[in-house]
């Protein structure tokens, strides 16, 4: 993965140099409350329900063993001994004292980490497909542009102070793993003609209170031109984007108000200036990106026959290895998808004695490198068939081996009530409800493929608007309510979930969600999903059911 | 007329000899005013014969390029900050001087803070009113926050490029 440069990590050292001092000024009372915010968001400093929030950047959801260490060290010494993976693939502690996060800042500049940008109105944590250099649909390596495009974003100096947050994702594969259809810019790589790289870019899409798909206004831009692209349309939000009113600040507002075509046109007349500019990629540069993530040197004597006999010898790791694993371009090897889903804990959480675990058989099986999945998993991602066993054995005993993934249980959660300030109601307590009603793991596996995200108000960090089965929590005169919508999805097929119905109260949202699969398995045609059944006989069967 | 200091990026914390005018505030004879875009779009002329030099006040919605002929050989140009989150004038800065080639002096005029003063010059800004939480000294400092940066700029103190 990228190491950073002497300059990189002295840029790293004085913001944590800065921050301190913003930290010192205002706990003097020489910066306002107002003041240090925008100054503390930047830092990814968030003021929750019961004590500040810090997310910590992990960019495009690649981490080294040291740097898992080191997060597992800090929530350990500064923080409850836990941490949560959020859908943005970054991770957040929920428990640190203001006055420790500069010195929680340089515990993580010594290993190349930090927590710019994961909060503010600026440009975001890029992120992409947790399989980038694994999958076998892949066209090229997304990482080295999400590499060059957190470079690019890092402290831009133009657009610190945006409308609203902004995010991109790059997908580069032939199935969308990265949702760029939900984003502020999706990033879709490509091949064309002449065989030489270039992206479709894709604008406005996003979730939140006024969810939108995203529209393509440019196809088939050359690679070496994406900063000067990008920087384009950041411009163009910068100067146009509504500031009036932070619901309607968002680029899919201005995409939409604007209209795409006119939007583009904007866009093409500010990149005209800036094109073959200063901002122009070179080769070299690009060359030098790649060499960073060049592909491991895997082990070329892998014994064939293992992993069939493990499986035939272990029915737990047979089962195991049916759902968490994914297939490797290498021959011989899997990913391995590490489920921060066990039933009983909240989604996404993962405790210092895990994060250790996990960074070690990185170490000890893998090439030191980790991922998170915005599906708030981590991925071992080049383990040789012949140790997956071994693998799976001391995951099961650290209860990161739930054989879950793809399933109804993985779902996608927010931390909801119990944590956030922003939150209507809680989605954590659903989550182990409705966990402890899908105990049966045969009923789970006969769902088959099922997207559940859930999020505790319409901000939407849980992604309820694209997941098959959306669950959004509203507060209703003091109580905890739910809205569900079905038929979203953030991959190729994206879509944005209708609406059920009317909110269902705390005590009836799991049995209407078990109303729900009723319906499903009773209605379904063979090998189809429960989004393809839900699209093929509609909403009406499915509120008959609920409402009745 | 009270005196108020400004920072310069050349000067350092300097007194303003720049008088700011409203839409009717006569025009002292020879001075250094500035005034607003609507105001000197209207009376250019009688300005020019009363006072020494003219800058304008821009707002942040302006799209400066429609008037780049009639900008560029302004000496100074007020961008403004009616919130310091308000970012818009950022890229007004940046324009100006890339786009419409502007070379005067570039103000940057109401919330900023201390933290965005270098952001401020690598956009272009050469010229700052007093941030609400800096002292003079916090000015230097500011400046200094950082010695390397990823984005390459024309303006403002030329740091190492990372990445």
């Amino acid at each position: 993965m990228y190491q950073y440069s002497e300059p990189d990590q002295t840029l790293l050292n004085e913001r944590v140099a800065q921050f301190r001092g913003q930290t010192e000024r205002y706990l003097s009372g020489q910066l306002s409350d107002t003041q240090f915010l925008p100054l503390r968001l930047q830092n990814g400093l968030y003021v929750q329900r019961f004590a500040p929030m810090l997310r910590i950047a992990i960019p495009y959801g690649t981490l080294s063993s040291r740097q898992l260490f080191k997060l597992a060290d800090i929530a350990r010494d500064y923080d409850k001994g836990y941490a949560h993976f959020t859908t943005r693939t970054n991770v957040q502690l929920n428990w640190p004292k203001l006055e420790a996060v500069p010195d929680i800042l340089a515990e993580l500049a010594s290993v190349q980490m930090h927590a710019i940008q994961t909060s503010g109105n600026c440009i975001r944590n890029t992120t992409t497909d947790a399989l980038a250099g694994i999958a076998a649909d892949e066209i090229e390596d997304p990482r080295p542009w999400c590499e060059i495009i957190r470079q690019w974003s890092t402290f831009h100096p133009e657009f610190a102070f945006l409308p609203r947050k902004f995010k991109i994702a790059v997908s580069a594969s032939a199935v969308d793993r990265a949702a760029t259809r939900v984003h502020d810019i999706g990033l879709k790589l490509r091949h064309d003609a002449d065989g030489q790289t270039c992206f479709d870019v894709i604008v406005g899409g996003g979730l939140g209170r006024t969810p939108l798909l995203g529209t393509t206004i440019r196809e088939a831009l050359p690679w070496p031109q994406l900063l000067a692209y990008l920087e384009a349309v950041l411009r163009v939000y910068n100067r146009l984007g509504r500031r009036d009113n932070k619901y309607k600040a968002r680029i899919k507002i201005l995409v939409k108000e604007t209209g795409a075509q006119s939007f583009a046109a904007m866009v093409e007349r500010e990149f005209a200036r800036l094109v073959d500019g200063p901002l122009t990629i070179s080769a070299e540069k690009m060359d030098e990106l790649r060499a960073a993530f060049a592909r491991p040197a895997y082990r070329q004597d892998v014994d064939p026959g293992r992993l069939e006999a493990d499986k035939a010898a272990d029915a737990r790791f047979a089962l195991w290895s049916r759902h968490n694993l994914r297939p490797h371009k290498q021959p011989g090897h899997h990913a391995v998808i590490v489920s921060l889903k066990a039933p009983d804990e909240p989604p996404g959480d993962a405790s210092v004695e895990q994060m250790q675990a996990v960074a070690r058989l990185s170490e000890d099986y893998g090439f030191g490198e980790i991922r998170v999945m915005h599906e708030q998993n981590l991925v071992l991602p080049d383990i040789a068939d012949d140790q997956l066993h071994a693998v799976w054995q001391e995951l099961d005993a650290q209860g990161l081996a739930t054989p879950n993934i793809g399933t109804i249980s993985d779902m996608i959660c927010c931390p909801g009530l119990d944590f956030c300030a922003l939150a209507n109601a809680g989605s954590i307590g659903v989550a182990r409800d409705l966990n402890a009603r899908l105990d049966d793991l045969d009923y789970q596996y006969d769902l088959g493929e099922l997207r559940l995200n859930m999020s505790g108000c319409m901000n939407g960090c849980g992604h309820h608007s694209v997941g098959n089965i959306g669950i959004l929590g509203v507060d209703k005169k003091g109580e905890e309510w739910y809205q569900i919508s079905l038929g979203g999805s953030s991959r190729n097929d994206a879509a944005l979930g209708d609406r059920l119905g009317a909110a269902i109260a705390r005590d009836g949202i799991v049995d209407a969600v078990m109303q729900l699969l009723e319906v499903y398995l009773a209605q379904r045609h063979t090998e189809e999903s429960f989004v393809e059944t839900y699209r093929r006989i509609g909403l009406a069967p499915f509120k008959e059911a609920v409402y009745g | 007329m009270a005196e108020r200091s400004i920072y310069r990026l050349d000067s350092g914390l300097v007194a303003d000899e720049w008088q700011q005018l409203g839409e009717d505030d006569a025009v002292p004879a020879g001075a250094s005013i500035i005034v607003p875009l609507s105001r000197w779009q209207e009376q250019a002329e009688a300005l020019r014969a009363q006072a020494g030099r003219i800058g304008l006040y821009l707002p942040n919605t302006e799209d400066v390029e429609s008037l780049a002929d009639s900008l560029r050989e302004l000496p100074l140009i007020a961008l403004q900050f009616p919130a310091f989150t308000d970012g818009r004038a950022f890229s007004q800065a940046r324009l100006l001087r890339e786009a419409v080639a502007y070379t005067g002096e570039l103000r940057a005029c109401g919330e900023i803070l201390s933290d965005q003063l270098l952001y401020l010059a690598r956009c272009g800004f050469d010229s700052f009113e007093r941030p609400a939480d800096a002292g003079g000294e916090r000015f230097e400092a500011a400046l200094r926050d950082f010695s390397v940066a990823y984005q390459p700029t024309n303006c403002g103190p030329q740091l190492r490029a990372a990445g």
